[in-house]
């Protein structure tokens, strides 16, 4: 039991099976087969896009910019469908473009090395910009029927993006975990100087992580785009960085870098869908909705504090 | 004291090129359109930026200690639907300013309790107000604009002493003061301290806690100010109002050249970050410019003047 | 820094003093800025809520369409988000800029009441458009019909639909956005009064989020099995219920035609829904229209010109004029004529 309570995620896995208990006392329609999968097909966006920032937070960044890359990508791929383009090639050029931005990011911070909310807040503000100026102000829409598989298809009886998602979450647990460069990226976000004293590629580790979370949001904006059938680009993604760094730091994520894993952070993601659609299915006031979300927000938090706090009784002052 | 003084001639060279990017934008717009070089347009510039303006004094002191304040812009709305209510309830509309004022002090010290006391994550915690502070608003008022202010109280963002906006005034005043206690007081030796090293502050026996405390505090006193003056300059207390002004802050914050990592940063240079960015978007705006340019420019902007700066080495 | 400080204070008063110095040339170049007006160059400002949004974008090429009608100038600029005071910020700046008048969608309808009684005083005729701003010093407001009329009629879309019972959800942007509230308090005052078996469950929002939009119609459709229509008030929300009413549809979990929608969208974008039977009728009117008649109404307002019931525009038609509001009337898209929309 001790050791259970040691785990990383304890608290949050905790958290998460009594708010769940609260919502299905709450409803009998929340613990239902159904409701959990629309769950996780709400959040499969979210889920994609939080690997990739969780390896940023892990380097002890943050990644402003997602929701503007998002809406860019989504943007585009509407825009080469509306001109004819195949479905999978609109597809395959829209990653391309996330790619393209993480690059844009990658070099910025790495190579000209100016701090990463910098650069993330500014190509926050240019990613917008452009991907409002290239929609011409219209909505993206009337998807052809090829292009929905992305968002609604069937692989065996498997919804085709909750697949993507699985394998792309198994593949980075198995990158982070096992890997030397997922190994880089821990040493560097605990600790940097010591990491370059030991002959690691500070800059070419940091590129490849804006470059991958790049790729992440391409084809989680590929699945939103496919998926909700419409894309606005002055709002599409628009709450999606502060929500994926608030599910990265439920799980257990440390905004100075170091610490985390991918598994927490799906968690945390699961935590976010969970209260979301809880709330609406036990019939909360439309009004106490943010309220009560933000509350549970702050109390994943406190949760995982008192954790770390616990676990860390010797060396408090490295926190914080 | 003496990595203090080190770092003087430092922020006095960065001052001189903010000063420089301002003066060049200024004289651009002026070539580019007749109406920016005008009195009307400056005050009006200046009525425009105070509510950015106090908040972004807390949030210099903040990301100098090292942290960061998401949640002012919903602590602003908050204060200022609190006010707003009561004065619908009857109460007078001096008492109900200080009702609000103690909203945002109390939503700064409950950041302040959870960041400073109990060590949590500065960016999760205020996100986390951010969310529930802007639930709580529509909770209050059920998202209905509050509205009907006795004209008095519009006097603090309408009106004009000479030709200049009381609420800019107050701004000035307000920045002065701050830049005197962030100068001449040892609680800044404190905040640049914590920013740079929080292991010696704390081994030199000062409270770490109370510090970061009396910072949140203030943070959400200066955003409930800036509600205040937000309610007085629009005649209306509104759900949405603040909204992603924390943006604009620490843009200004970024452009007035604070180091992100918190230790470096003067209020001097917030000012200045703060005029370049109000400027620029009124010049904008006087052009005809697309809102989505501007967005891309703001950007362009940040990345060149705050990038640059690193990259010429520090 | 102290003396920092005061340099910079300086530094902002000399560059005061300097605008002080240059006013007077400057007033020498507005005083020539009438005559011209006179021969034809006259420039408005027209304010949507916000920039990104269909609707605004198809109002936007309604404006500039006037532009070139009336051979005058137009900018249409508005903040990204619907957000009151960098509204009024912008409103502000053109002021400064003596526009001959200004065209503004209101976010918040008291928040703009001072800033109109600026434009007031400067000689600047403000017209409200889309939303109205009621006791403020606006000449004139430019709508398709009265919020109440919209309520009502889509009250009265869904009522029929549905056969006048069952349970109703809506579906707002913002849970603060007035012309919401407004029209769909109406749509709950006529249920109450025609269709009493008709219950109205919940109101969600989405805060112009169409991924939100989109969870919070997916969300409704799993807490109310019962659920028998959705009345979307804004134009995000009719796009966002139709696919997930699709969706459900094509997974079998929900009985085609069991949950009908209505709402106010843009008919190129539910196209495919109303085609599909999904939407069977459509609120709009033309967003194009409306600013066109803006820009028509503040330039007949410039040169002097009356404003009467009945009146006509050219390229537009006949419009109805009650007190200090003007009509153009709503249009109802419905399956035989979607493919006759331009916008």
């Amino acid at each position: 039991m001790k050791r259970l309570l040691n785990v990383h995620e304890a608290p949050i896995i905790i958290f998460t099976i009594l708010v769940t208990l609260l919502f299905s006392i709450l409803s009998p329609d929340f613990l239902q087969f159904e409701n959990i999968r629309l769950i996780l097909d709400q959040n499969i966006s979210m889920f994609i896009v939080a690997i990739g920032m969780t390896m940023v937070i892990l380097l002890g960044g943050m990644d402003l910019s997602v929701g503007s890359v998002l809406a860019v990508t989504a943007t585009s791929v509407g825009l080469f469908l509306s001109n004819g383009i195949h479905p999978w090639i609109a597809a395959a050029m829209g990653i391309c473009i996330g790619v393209l931005c993480g690059m844009v990011n990658g070099y910025f911070i790495a190579i000209r090395k100016i701090p990463d909310i910098i650069v993330t807040l500014a190509t926050m503000y240019i990613f917008r910009g452009i991907a409002v100026g290239i929609s011409g102000g219209t909505w993206m829409t009337n998807f052809p029927e090829g292009f929905r598989f992305f968002g609604q298809g069937y692989v065996l009886g498997i919804s085709f993006p909750l697949l993507i998602a699985v394998i792309l979450i198994a593949i980075f647990i198995y990158l982070m975990k096992f890997t030397r460069s997922g190994r880089r990226i821990y040493s560097i976000g605990g600790n940097g100087p010591a990491a370059k004293l030991a002959g690691i590629s500070v800059a070419r580790t940091k590129f490849k992580v804006y470059v991958l979370s790049g790729l992440l949001v391409g084809i989680a904006s590929v699945i939103f785009a496919a998926k909700v059938g419409s894309v606005q680009a002055s709002t599409a993604g628009s709450s999606l960085a502060f929500e994926v760094m608030a599910a990265v730091l439920i799980g257990g994520g440390s905004i100075f870098g170091g610490v985390g894993t991918i598994a927490g952070t799906m968690l945390g993601v699961l935590f976010m869908g969970i209260v979301k659609n809880g709330l609406i299915i036990s019939k909360v006031s439309p009004f106490w909705v943010s309220a009560a979300t933000g509350f549970l927000i702050i109390l994943a938090i406190v949760i995982n504090t008192l954790q770390r706090i616990r676990q860390n009784k010797g060396k408090e002052g490295d926190l914080v | 004291m003496s990595a203090w003084a080190s770092r003087f001639p430092l922020k006095g060279n960065k001052l001189i090129v903010q000063m420089l990017l301002l003066l060049v934008i200024i004289v651009l717009f002026s070539f580019l359109s007749p109406y920016f070089l005008t009195v009307t347009n400056f005050m009006n510039v200046l009525n425009q930026m105070v509510e950015v303006g106090l908040i972004a004094i807390p949030m210099t002191m903040i990301i100098i200690s090292g942290a960061m304040d998401l949640s002012v812009g919903s602590i602003l709305a908050f204060s200022a639907v609190c006010m707003g209510v009561a004065y619908e309830r009857g109460i007078d509309i001096w008492i109900s300013m200080i009702i609000g004022l103690l909203a945002g002090l109390l939503c700064g010290a409950v950041n302040g309790y959870l960041i400073a006391r109990h060590r949590m994550q500065a960016i999760v915690v205020t996100i986390g107000m951010l969310v529930m502070l802007r639930g709580l608003v529509y909770v209050i008022n059920q998202g209905r604009p509050i509205s009907g202010f006795p004209d008095a109280f519009y006097f603090m963002g309408q009106q004009y002493i000479g030709f200049i906006p009381v609420n800019a005034i107050f701004l000035v005043v307000m920045f002065l003061l701050a830049s005197f206690v962030m100068k001449k007081t040892r609680f800044s030796t404190y905040v640049y301290g914590i920013g740079n090293n929080e292991e010696v502050v704390r081994y030199s026996g000062i409270s770490v806690v109370r510090i970061r405390f009396i910072l949140f505090m203030l943070s959400g006193l200066f955003s409930a100010l800036a509600g205040i003056f937000l309610v007085s300059r629009l005649a209306s207390a509104e759900a949405t109002s603040g909204t992603n002004i924390e943006l604009d802050v620490i843009t200004a914050t970024l452009i007035g050249g604070t180091h992100i990592f918190g230790g470096r940063g003067s209020l001097s240079g917030t000012f200045v970050g703060l005029l370049i960015i109000v400027f620029l978007r009124n010049g904008l705006n006087l052009l005809g410019v697309s809102v989505l340019y501007q967005a891309v420019i703001l950007g362009a902007l940040l990345l060149l003047a705050v990038g640059n700066k690193k990259f010429n080495g520090e | 820094m102290k003396k920092l400080a005061l340099t910079l204070l300086t530094g902002v008063l000399a560059l005061n003093l300097a605008a002080c110095g240059s006013t007077s040339g400057n007033q020498t170049d507005n005083g020539g800025k009438p005559n011209q007006g006179a021969s034809g160059s006259r420039t408005y400002f027209m304010n949507p809520k916000s920039i990104g949004p269909a609707y605004w974008a198809a109002a936007e090429k309604g404006a500039k369409k006037a532009a070139a009608d009336l051979k005058v100038e137009v900018l249409f600029n508005a903040p990204t988000e619907a957000d009151s005071s960098k509204q009024i910020n912008m409103i502000q700046d053109m002021l400064t800029r003596k526009v001959s008048g200004i065209g503004v969608s209101p976010n918040d309808a008291k928040a703009v009441g001072p800033v109109f009684k600026k434009a007031k005083g400067q000689g600047v005729n403000i017209v409200t458009w889309d939303s109205d701003a009621p006791d403020t010093e606006r000449q004139y407001y430019v709508a398709p019909a009265t919020d109440q009329e919209v309520g009502e009629l889509l009250a009265k879309t869904i009522g029929e639909e549905i056969g006048g019972k069952g349970q109703v959800a809506f579906m707002v942007a913002g849970l603060g956005s007035q012309n919401q509230i407004a029209k769909s308090d109406a749509a709950k005052a006529y249920f109450a009064a025609n269709y009493p078996d008709i219950e109205v469950v919940t109101t969600v929002a989405s805060d112009d989020d169409q991924q939100k939009a989109y969870a919070n119609a997916q969300n409704l459709l799993q807490t109310y099995p019962d659920l028998k229509g959705i009345i979307g008030f804004a134009g995000g929300e009719p796009p966002a219920a139709a696919e997930v009413v699709e969706q459900a549809v094509k997974a079998g979990t929900l009985e085609k035609n069991q949950v009908a929608i209505t709402g106010i969208a843009v008919p190129s974008v539910v196209k495919n829904y109303i085609k599909n039977g999904t939407i069977k009728t459509d609120i709009i009117w033309d967003p194009g229209k409306l600013a066109y008649v803006t820009v028509y109404i503040m330039d007949q307002l410039a040169q002097g010109k009356e404003i009467k019931d009945g009146m006509e525009i050219p390229n537009i038609g006949t419009v109805k004029v009650d007190g200090q509001s003007v009509f153009i009337g709503t249009l109802e898209v419905t399956n035989e004529n979607v493919d006759s929309f331009d916008f």
